[in-house]
């Protein structure tokens, strides 16, 4: 037990709501406000996590999402999660947080025994064992190691939250609601600005929280609450806490995550777990501060070893002591402030070790009054213990091998700070050194951004807040509106600060037993990194990869500066000449769920339904996606399988009538005076000598000469025509006419317009056909002499207009019934009423294959005309789209493939996609002539058959060949004939 | 006489609601016009066309790209700079208007039966529609009679903006289900309830 909670203070606690929840099992206690890392402090506990790869026991070591230690499983079941950061996780009543990495306990883990391997864990391990002849023991090996070295395990169970996601704009967007946010968010708003700010934090104010002096007369924590306040009173300002962004886009897009109800104990089932944000501002505000870094020295990663200003906020903000005897580790004069508040707090400060030789003398006499023993030009060389830190080793500078040992339960270090520029890197060139500082700063802008405060290198408050003033102000005038002159908030000034130094590591670092690490989330030491240099990595994203350096989930917020500053002292240069590794999306993780938002499970997509949709279903119906409309496949009667299903159809149709729902084919209305002109264009066949109340099967080329689609086109008047297309084409289609008319030719007076769900479409089909159909319609004619093949009027049913075509598919008699689509059932159930009977897809792509009709399979962008047997139908007399390209000599070159028909010879059935190879010896393998696009029973011929585009295809008719499907295991001897199985003449079409 | 079936008819009535506590942010309502008309007029036939509109329907004057003119029991939307689209609530407009323009003037299309609509109405229709919306739908980018043709979770969908909270959504007929089911999730959180349908 070392940390504990003070009797008084805590600026974001309330000591009036105590809460209670559970790590590892064991019952804990806390406040409203605390994270789970403050709580875990205040009671004492030291370890709370084992490390990556040596499970090391590991304690809390920073208080926000740089926390490289701390990460545990949240919930319980399937609402567990995994590898959460507690210095992040908000307190809530009844929550539940486990160890992970562990076994069997967390105090006591057997799979610290790999720390004895250590010595050929190094980096680059997998690289150098399981590459070259001992590869395969990678297979062996991999199971153990999975499970040796990792961090959680997700929760296997689908996950039972939901999520949700929006689009949200802004004029000036604040990413950070520390005191430069806010203080620039309040100068935009005030500007009269729409203002978004953004705080991944439960209460915006940063530092704020633990921060000693006084803002606008008010301490600084109460100027935050108010400036919140303030904020939200304002009409166009929309405060977000809990909410990270996380990924800078171009446009000025950021994407940010709502942490929605994770920080409630009971979570309303109407609000989502999280909620992703897609932000579009026009001018961004980077106020994301900066973090501290550590200094390196060996034995760096007990528990009790953390980071300076984090002990300072589980104070202030928590009113938690780290520890009962602290000792400060560093170079700037911030440390004795530190030092002296925590002291104020009630917390056992031992020692401030300073590095400088000359450290600040009022501080230093302040501290000394306070009973905290100053050592001026002293480094920590070493933090010992068992799974704790108990003591501090220190050394003098001048004389580091001579140590002097410190009782200690906790070392808190600070090397300086970094600025937290990930955002801006991802929208911006590459960060700049600024050997002053010892910083990287943000490189030039590339989107419509401006930093304010720590993450541009301003560290003061009073400059922090004028600084985010001039920001907000600068974007909103950049925006738009009129900056308005308001002084920037008012805190005292600071004191007049000794130099800092830039300390990086301890003498004697890396040597002797205590291992020195600098990524403590991917167990990454000082001579890892000692040893890829040695290897020849010199380079800093070369390190990161060899290493793993800085690619955990805190992405290497607390080892990136430290590791460049060793890779330079290794390189013999500055660390401005090592640069930095990239920055990339996202800068913190970010759940699947909250990326799929509802688009999941039924509502991945949505669906299309034609009008008579229930009735299908009602009728025993299988539905089938066709892209996104929902189709029947087959009607199911009890016992029938899929076969039974739709060859009984099949002969339905066949033998008497059947009526299939067509209403997803694309319709297109064409209007105007140039109508006929524009549809003469877009088909290879001519469509203007068509006269009113006809329709004319036509083909599309796309401009380079392939095959786009077919359909029908049916003249209604002189200027007005039906255009119908394939379901899966039908969007393509009318996009592409629409970009013709637009800007090919914008001189013609022709509109189009979808009318596919305008219009519920079914066909009538069978040699009963005509009587059943006759019965249900009236003011139409549809003997053969009236209405002939291929034949358009219109007639009524009721009160109902509807369009009759004498159109064919299935190589029947057959009839295209077009009725509103809000009496597509009315029609539906009167055809069924006069002794109709429904069939589906299945049936319908069966006929056609029978009828030798090509559909999508065949029509799949790599076919031309000759290809599919319709060359004859390109007009000479007129140009057309594709014409000038279907000449090309590559598409009319010998052994293209052409449309043939199969004909099963062994009584089994041709699989889609087989391939088509000679018989002969030793086959396969042999080489493709072509493949079956589609295939069915005949019960006309009573053999399997099949259609196929076979290289050479119409030379080969009457030969056999082998229908080849190895992935399924299949060889099916076909022999090769014409594609119209059934009837060739068509003289069942014209009956 | 045959009944005409809607496609929300038994899931969007008066009668549904998901609300929070005793509160809905956001109030669905079927729309149901008696007629929706499209009109593609040719680049030098605006004036006669705005001439005969006015005639027939008694609309002052076309309106700008993406605006919505009103009449008495009409709006007229224009989708684009040849491109109209009239929602009446009496039957029967389309013949009416097909009547009026010859089509060396214009071309006439009935969408009646095409197109399904929602009413979404209530302090919260616009974060519910915002969900699914990619450009800004604030008061200053997208103002009241602002019509705007977008795409909402893959799906086509005409938007209309009558007043600070009221919205109208029209969404190919096919579409009216998975559309309606994708509002009431997105309005969830708020809590919504039905209301009658509207002309």
């Amino acid at each position: 037990m070392s940390g504990y909670r003070l009797p008084a203070g805590g600026t974001l606690i309330d000591r009036d709501q105590p809460i209670t929840f559970r790590f590892d099992g064991r019952r804990m206690s806390g406040y409203a406000g605390d994270t789970l890392a403050s709580a875990l402090l205040a009671g004492g506990t030291r370890i709370v996590a084992r490390s990556f790869k040596y499970h090391r026991p590991r304690g809390i070591f920073s208080c926000g999402p740089e926390e490289p230690n701390a990460l545990v499983t949240i919930g319980e079941g399937a609402r567990s999660t995994p590898n959460t950061k507690a210095t992040v996780t908000e307190l809530h009543d009844g929550l539940v947080a486990a160890s992970q990495n562990r076994w069997p306990s967390l105090r006591f883990d057997l799979m610290a025994a790999t720390g004895l391997f250590a010595p050929v864990l190094s980096a680059g391990f997998y690289y150098k064992t399981f590459m070259g002849p001992t590869r395969g023991a990678w297979h062996l090996y991999e199971r153990f190691i999975r499970r040796a070295a990792g961090l959680g395990r997700p929760a296997g169970q689908p996950d039972p939250d939901h999520y949700g996601t929006s689009h949200l704009f802004c004029d000036v967007l604040v990413v950070g609601g520390g005191a430069s946010g806010l203080s620039a968010a309040l100068a935009a708003a005030r500007c009269g600005a729409r203002v978004v700010l953004c705080d991944d934090g439960g209460e915006p104010g940063g530092s704020l929280f633990s921060q000693a002096r006084t803002i606008d007369g008010v301490p600084a924590h109460d100027w935050a609450r108010a400036t919140v306040q303030a904020l939200s009173a304002f009409p166009d300002v929309r405060v977000m806490p809990r909410t990270t962004v996380w990924g800078y886009y171009d446009g000025n897009v950021l994407a940010a995550l709502e942490r929605v109800t994770d920080h409630l104990a009971q979570k309303p089932a109407h609000l989502p777990r999280e909620h992703h944000w897609t932000i579009q501002a026009t001018e961004v505000v980077l106020a994301t501060g900066a973090t501290e870094w550590p200094i390196l020295f060996g034995g760096n990663d007990l528990p009790g070893v953390m980071l300076a200003g984090a002990v300072h906020r589980y104070a202030q903000g928590y009113g938690v002591a780290a520890g009962r005897r602290v000792v400060l580790f560093g170079g700037h004069d911030g440390l004795y402030e530190t030092a002296l508040e925590l002291a104020g707090a009630g917390v056992g400060i031992a020692a401030v070790v300073d590095p400088r030789k000359s450290p600040p003398d009022d501080l230093a006499t302040d501290c000394r009054d306070a009973g905290i023993a100053v050592h001026a030009a002293s480094a920590v060389v070493r933090a010992s213990g068992r799974g704790r830190v108990r003591a501090v080793e220190i050394a003098s500078l001048d004389a580091p091998d001579r140590t002097e040992r410190i009782v200690a339960d906790t070392c808190a270090t600070s090397g300086g700070w970094m600025p937290s520029i990930q955002l801006h890197s991802q929208a911006g060139g590459r960060p700049v050194y600024d050997c002053d500082s010892g910083m990287f700063l943000p490189g030039a802008p590339r989107e419509r951004w401006r930093s304010a405060g720590a993450c541009r290198g301003v560290m003061a408050l009073p400059d922090c807040l004028a600084d985010g003033a001039a920001a907000g102000r600068d974007a909103a005038a950049a925006a738009g509106f009129v900056a308005d002159d308001a002084a920037p908030p008012a805190t005292e000034q600071t004191r007049q600060a000794r130099p800092p130094l830039v300390f990086r590591e301890s003498p004697g670092a890396g040597r002797g037993r205590a291992k020195t690490f600098v990524d403590l989330q991917n167990d990454v030491t000082l001579s890892d990194i000692q040893l890829a240099h040695r290897e020849g990595f010199r380079t800093a994203e070369h390190v990161k990869r060899y290493t793993t350096l800085g690619m955990g989930t805190d992405q290497g917020r607390t080892s990136n500066l430290p590791a460049l500053a060793v890779l330079a002292g290794l390189r013999g240069t500055g660390i401005a000449e090592v640069g930095t590794t990239s920055y990339r999306a996202p800068s913190v993780p970010v759940t699947l769920g909250a990326l799929a938002g509802p688009r999941t499970g039924a509502h991945l997509r949505p669906v299309r339904r034609t009008p008579m949709h229930d009735r299908h279903i009602a009728a025993g119906a299988e539905m089938v996606a066709a892209g996104l409309w929902m189709r029947p496949r087959a009607y199911f009667l009890p016992d029938e399988t899929l076969d039974d299903a739709y060859v009984r159809e099949m002969r339905l149709v066949r033998e008497r009538v059947g009526i299939a729902d067509v209403s997803t084919l694309g319709k297109i209305d064409v209007q105007g005076p140039d109508a006929a002109t524009f549809l003469d264009r877009i088909y290879v066949n001519t469509i203007s000598t068509l006269p009113a109340g006809r329709a004319r099967y036509g083909v599309m080329l796309r401009d380079d000469g392939f095959v786009f689609d077919d359909g029908t086109c049916w003249r209604l008047s002189q200027t007005r025509f039906l255009v119908t297309t394939t379901t899966a084409n039908a969007g393509p289609v009318m996009q592409w006419l629409e970009f013709l008319l637009d800007t090919a030719w914008p001189e013609l007076r022709v509109h189009l317009a979808s009318v596919t769900d305008q219009w519920a479409g079914i066909a009538v089909s069978g040699p009963l056909s005509r009587a059943v159909l006759g019965r249900v319609i009236e003011g139409v004619d549809l003997m053969n002499d009236a209405l002939p093949h291929m034949g358009v009027r219109e007639a009524m049913m009721g009160d109902v207009p509807v369009m009759v075509a004498r159109l064919s598919f299935s190589g029947e008699l057959a009839y295209e019934v077009f009725a509103p689509a809000h009496h597509g059932v009315a029609v539906w159930d009167a055809l069924l009423d006069e002794g109709a009977a429904p069939y589906g897809l299945e049936a319908l792509g069966a006929l056609r294959i029978e009828k030798g009709h090509i559909a999508g399979s065949e029509i799949d962008g790599r076919t031309t005309l000759s290809d599919l047997g319709l060359a004859r139908m390109a007009s000479s007399k007129k140009d057309f789209i594709g014409n000038a390209m279907m000449a090309r000599e590559a598409l009319a070159a010998p052994g293209r493939p052409a449309l043939v028909g199969l004909v099963s010879q062994n009584g089994r059935p041709v699989r889609i996609g087989a391939q088509l190879v000679e018989d002969g010896p030793g086959m396969p393998p042999a080489r493709s002539l072509g493949h079956v696009t589609a295939t069915t029973w005949s019960p006309t011929l009573e053999r399997y058959i099949a259609l196929a585009l076979l290289s050479d295809g119409r030379q080969r008719h009457g030969t056999r060949l082998i229908a080849a499907d190895p992935v399924r295991g299949a060889q099916v001897p076909v022999d090769v004939r014409d594609a119209h199985f059934y009837d060739p003449e068509g003289k069942r079409l014209h009956v | 006489m045959f009944e005409p079936r809607f496609p929300l008819d038994g899931l969007a009535g008066s009668d549904a609601q998901a609300l929070v506590g005793a509160a809905a942010g956001v109030t669905l309502a079927v729309r149901r016009p008696g007629s929706i008309c499209e009109i593609g007029a040719w680049p030098d036939t605006m004036a006669g066309l705005s001439a005969r509109l006015h005639e027939a329907l008694g609309i002052k004057s076309l309106p700008p790209v993406g605006r919505i003119a009103t009449a008495p029991g009409l709006f007229v939307l224009r989708l684009a700079p040849g491109r109209f689209q009239i929602i009446g609530q009496r039957t029967g407009l389309s013949q009416t208007v097909a009547g009026e323009v010859p089509v060396e003037e214009g071309a006439v299309i009935d969408l009646s039966q095409g197109r399904e609509g929602l009413r979404i109405s209530g302090p919260r229709a616009g974060d519910a529609l915002q969900k699914g919306v990619s450009f800004d739908l604030g008061l200053g980018a997208f103002p009241a009679q602002s019509v705007a043709q977008t795409g909402i979770h893959h799906m086509p969908v005409t938007l209309l903006r009558l007043d600070d909270d009221t919205f109208d959504a029209f969404v190919l007929r096919g579409f009216a289900v998975s559309f309606w089911q994708w509002l009431a999730g997105a309005a969830a959180e708020y809590g919504w309830q039905g209301a009658a349908p509207v002309a």
